[in-house]
């Protein structure tokens, strides 16, 4: 499913990467350490996760993750978006906290949502 | 042959992650594939990383060459004072900041290590840490490993039957089952899901997941090495059909345990053979 309408659907907001449309997403990962992170990043995997720091991006671009979802409408600097914008990851912003996100990313991709 | 360096900054988190960028420009430019690419990224990063959060400084050395990627951080910092307890996942030692930033779970020398086909630690106290992470890009064989670890299939096993008659010790041809009090066990590295066990146990113990059903598949042109009384043992009447059964499921050939067992044994005897040659020392002068 495309990162877009992934966004839309659990009420997300999202910055897209530069020069390009949003990416196809297949998976998602939920976890709040850096290495847990990139050690289930793959280039159709959305992390999601309650940090935001400038490594979300760096692990973003090393592992081809399609974007970052940061978690409990937690925005991200100028700076970060930036940095993303560059690496070609998106960045969504979900209002609900970790596990909820990773819950309704996950009931969306797997078609069991509820409306 | 590509060979790479570059200094990593300790404390430095705004440039961590930048010499593992670095690699991995240099392995795409000669076409390193996905999976190796996947492995060379996480153990470099993490390495990088733990440069960046215990030492004053380090370098990350790369060389890629005859079949495989060569990986060495050193650096200058506190060494590790028991190296065992550091790879154990969930220790760290990192500091608050570092924590705070999603670092510091203790996984990053056990994340080396599980993407490693080689790894070493040398460390000494006061002066330092060494960490050489080897990635072998031996893609074909590394997945033919992988597959053939997936189809293993670790029966299901009812332990509150078990009889203790230990027929399904001497059924197994692989040897992997023991029977302690309890009940039986599988040693899942060694089971080769040949249902062996299955057809010898009179009380029921041992069955298939029904989870795992249709999910085992068998690497292309694998041989399945079955007890004496293996085909028999399976009640559909004609043992061929069994034959045929098993070339649906992938199985290129299907050879008996002693047969295969006396090939191996004469391989080995003519290989000991031919390695025994007497090799002069010093050659015989002329």
């Amino acid at each position: 499913m495309n990162l877009s309408e992934l966004a839309l659907k659990i009420n997300a907001s999202i910055f897209p990467p530069a020069g390009k449309c949003c990416p196809e997403v297949k998976g998602v990962h939920a976890a709040d350490t850096m290495s847990s992170l990139i050690a289930n990043a793959s280039p159709d995997t959305l992390l999601v996760t309650s940090l935001n720091n400038s490594q979300l991006i760096r692990v973003a671009e090393l592992m081809d993750a399609p974007g970052l979802c940061l978690v409990g409408g937690a925005q991200p600097s100028s700076e970060l978006i930036a940095r993303a914008r560059e690496a070609g990851a998106a960045i969504m912003v979900s209002p609900c906290g970790l596990e909820e996100t990773r819950r309704l990313l996950e009931a969306c991709l797997s078609g069991t949502e509820t409306a | 042959m590509i060979t790479m360096s570059c200094r990593i900054s300790g404390g430095d988190f705004d440039t961590a992650g930048l010499a593992t960028r670095r690699l991995k420009e240099q392995l795409a430019r000669v076409g390193v594939g996905a999976a190796v690419m996947r492995r060379a990224m996480i153990a470099s990063y993490e390495a990088e990383m733990n440069v960046v959060i215990h030492a004053r400084t380090g370098t990350l050395w790369a060389r890629l060459d005859r079949g495989k990627l060569d990986l060495e951080v050193a650096d200058e910092g506190p060494g590790i004072p028991d190296v065992d307890l550091a790879l154990r996942e969930g220790w760290s030692t990192a500091s608050e900041k570092a924590r705070e930033m999603g670092f510091g779970a203790g996984m990053g020398l056990p994340n080396i290590r599980r993407n490693s086909d080689l790894f070493d630690i040398e460390t000494r106290i006061g002066r330092g840490t060494r960490i050489r992470s080897t990635i072998l890009l031996d893609e074909p064989e590394k997945s033919a490993a992988a597959a053939f670890a997936e189809c293993s299939q670790v029966p299901r096993i009812s332990a509150e039957r078990c009889r203790k008659c230990l027929r399904c010790i001497f059924a197994c041809p692989t040897g992997a089952l023991r029977v302690h009090a309890p009940g039986p066990g599988a040693i899942s590295a060694l089971c080769v899901g040949c249902a062996a066990c299955i057809g010898e146990c009179p009380s029921g113990v041992y069955g298939i997941d029904e989870q795992k059903q249709g999910a085992f598949q068998p690497p292309t042109g694998a041989v399945l090495v079955v007890p004496k009384g293996f085909l028999s043992g399976i009640p559909v009447g004609d043992p061929e059909r069994v034959l045929t059964a098993l070339g649906r499921l992938g199985f290129a050939e299907v050879r008996m345990l002693e047969e295969w067992t006396a090939a191996m044994c004469a391989e080995a005897r003519a290989a000991a053979a031919a390695g025994s040659a007497p090799v002069p020392l010093i050659p015989h002068k002329r």
